[in-house]
């Protein structure tokens, strides 16, 4: 059970990283309590994991079949990258992380499927897109029922809470149908889990993360987010899990934070308004090559070192 | 019961727009009758509407207390929060003009007096439309568009007050009255048309809010 660890910390990560992405704007604008928003994130991801996590798992695990120690250090090298770009104040995606070291170990025993990144990397740079579109298609759209509909102050008041609490559980959801396989899907195609183990402890584990060490994150991205307004991290928020979503049935796994930057700087487009700074849109793209390319090297070095004992 | 400080701030909202309007219309009354030269009736009426000023009060530390005890999202609070603020400082501008009266027993001149009471009521009457504005905003009983419409109409009304304001102060200053007595009545006209003031500064608040709620 111990070459389950690198997983469990990579999930632990992720829980505690990707919960501000998709509850952050509620718990800022105060719709919802930290503590009842991290156990909704909790079941939320499980119940998503469950039943459409398995999608996304035979991606990661297709990438390369990998051996009981090579699917451990792939998910420790994960584990270990994205610890580092996040002690470093870096954005991380865990995808690509996961990616890059099943790759850098694939390298070693020279069975990689590079056919496959080409559609992941497509993935990966769709994500952000996905995000700005849906938010430009939906904030005019939902703004007019909005308008129209929404009157007084109280329903408005009303839907906006309620929405902000819809989108974050339906983002939690999406995260753990699209994310688990970052987690535990290596130990699939390693053979050491069955997809509803993986998707199960994956998900346990995230939710861990989510309910032990998601507060600060939350507060800062959140308060960050809020900045727009509530309706238009609203929007943000559902774009960035209907994205997560749309990738879980292309059987991708992608990045939450990529998804939500996507929203925010789609909402931002329609208001006229640049709402992420350039700077932001920079280091994704820089995340799309980096990212991978480290946690492959040392992914690769890890599987060396290993096998030199 | 799931919103119940949200209902329970909108109903103090009305009734804070109520006190406010009484309290405007009970001072208009107070000085109607200080101009007829009943001062005993109208020194009555004056300290109702000191009651009803310091009702009004009470209500906006009620909805404080609501509002920041967690009742709506923090933007909408914020919003809430400065409407109530500025319809309170109409209710602030009539206590203190019917003070004014009161305090100081103005004497305004035969001759001048039908154009006091006409300014007056015109500036006192503004708290209708402002009412109307702000019930429908918060009641939901029209689209934006005619919220900001009534809003409108009592900038209209204060742009009203302002031209009679300005052919009064002309008048006191062309008649024959000693200056003293002129910068009197001025500070005196001073103290009407600062309610409608107050009413313009609340339907820009409104006016705001509504142009927040836009998306």
């Amino acid at each position: 059970m111990w070459k389950l660890t690198g997983g469990l910390l990579v999930g632990w990560g992720l829980g505690s990283n990707d919960a501000a992405n998709i509850f952050g704007t509620g718990v800022a604008a105060n719709a919802i309590r930290y503590r009842t928003a991290i156990v909704l994130i909790s079941i939320f991801v499980v119940v998503g994991a469950l039943l459409e996590g398995h999608k996304s798992m035979d991606t990661v695990g297709d990438m390369a079949r990998l051996s009981y120690m090579a699917a451990f250090v792939a998910a420790l090298a994960a584990g270990v990258t994205v610890s580092a770009y996040s002690f470093l104040s870096l954005p991380v995606s865990t995808s690509q992380a996961i990616m890059g070291a099943v790759l850098g170990i694939g390298i070693i025993s020279g069975i990689p499927d590079f056919t496959r990144l080409y559609k992941v990397m497509i993935c990966w740079v769709l994500t952000p897109v996905c995000g700005i579109a849906f938010s430009y298609i939906l904030y005019p759209l939902l703004g007019k029922i909005f308008q129209r509909f929404l009157i007084n102050l109280q329903l408005r008041n009303m839907f906006i809470r309620w929405g902000l609490i819809f989108a974050g559980c339906y983002g939690a959801y999406s995260l753990g149908a699209n994310n688990v396989a970052n987690v535990t899907g290596v130990y699939v195609g390693s053979g050491l889990l069955t997809p509803f183990h993986a998707a199960l402890i994956g998900s346990l584990s995230i939710a861990f993360g989510v309910l032990t060490y998601s507060k600060k994150v939350m507060n800062t991205v959140g308060k960050e987010i809020i900045h727009l307004d509530e309706f238009s991290a609203f929007v943000s928020t559902f774009s960035a899990a209907i994205t997560l979503h749309l990738f879980t049935q292309v059987g991708v796994p992608v990045s939450t934070s990529q998804a939500i930057v996507g929203g925010v700087t789609g909402v931002g487009l329609v208001k006229g308004l640049r709402a992420v700074k350039k700077t932001t849109l920079i280091e994704i793209a820089i995340g799309w090559v980096s990212t991978p390319l480290l946690c492959a090297v040392i992914a690769y070095v890890m599987m060396r070192i290993c096998l030199a004992f | 019961m799931m919103f119940k400080k949200e209902k329970e701030v909108i109903g103090d909202m009305i009734e804070h727009i109520n006190a406010v309007e009484a309290c405007a219309k009970t001072a208009l009354r107070a000085i109607e009758i200080y101009l007829e030269g009943d001062t005993s009736e109208s020194g009555a009426l004056s300290l109702k509407v000191n009651d009803i000023e310091t009702q009004a009060d009470f209500i906006r530390y009620g909805i404080w207390d609501k509002l920041y005890s967690g009742a709506y999202l923090p933007t909408l609070r914020e919003g809430i929060n400065k409407m109530v603020e500025s319809m309170d400082k109409v209710a602030n501008a009539a206590e203190a003009c019917c003070d004014f009266f009161l305090a100081q027993r103005i004497e305004i001149p035969d001759e001048l007096k039908p154009q006091f009471i006409r300014v007056t009521r015109e500036s006192f009457g503004i708290v209708v439309p402002l009412r109307d504005a702000m019930l429908s905003y918060i009641e939901g009983k029209g689209d934006i568009p005619s919220v900001r419409e009534k809003a409108k109409q009592v900038g209209m009304t204060e742009s009203n007050v302002d031209e009679m304001e300005w052919e009064l102060t002309r008048q006191i200053f062309t008649s024959s009255l000693e200056y003293a007595h002129k910068i009197h009545l001025k500070l005196c006209l001073d103290n009407i048309v600062e309610i409608a003031d107050r009413a313009e500064d609340a339907a820009d608040q409104l006016e705001l809010q509504t142009m927040k709620s836009m998306v």
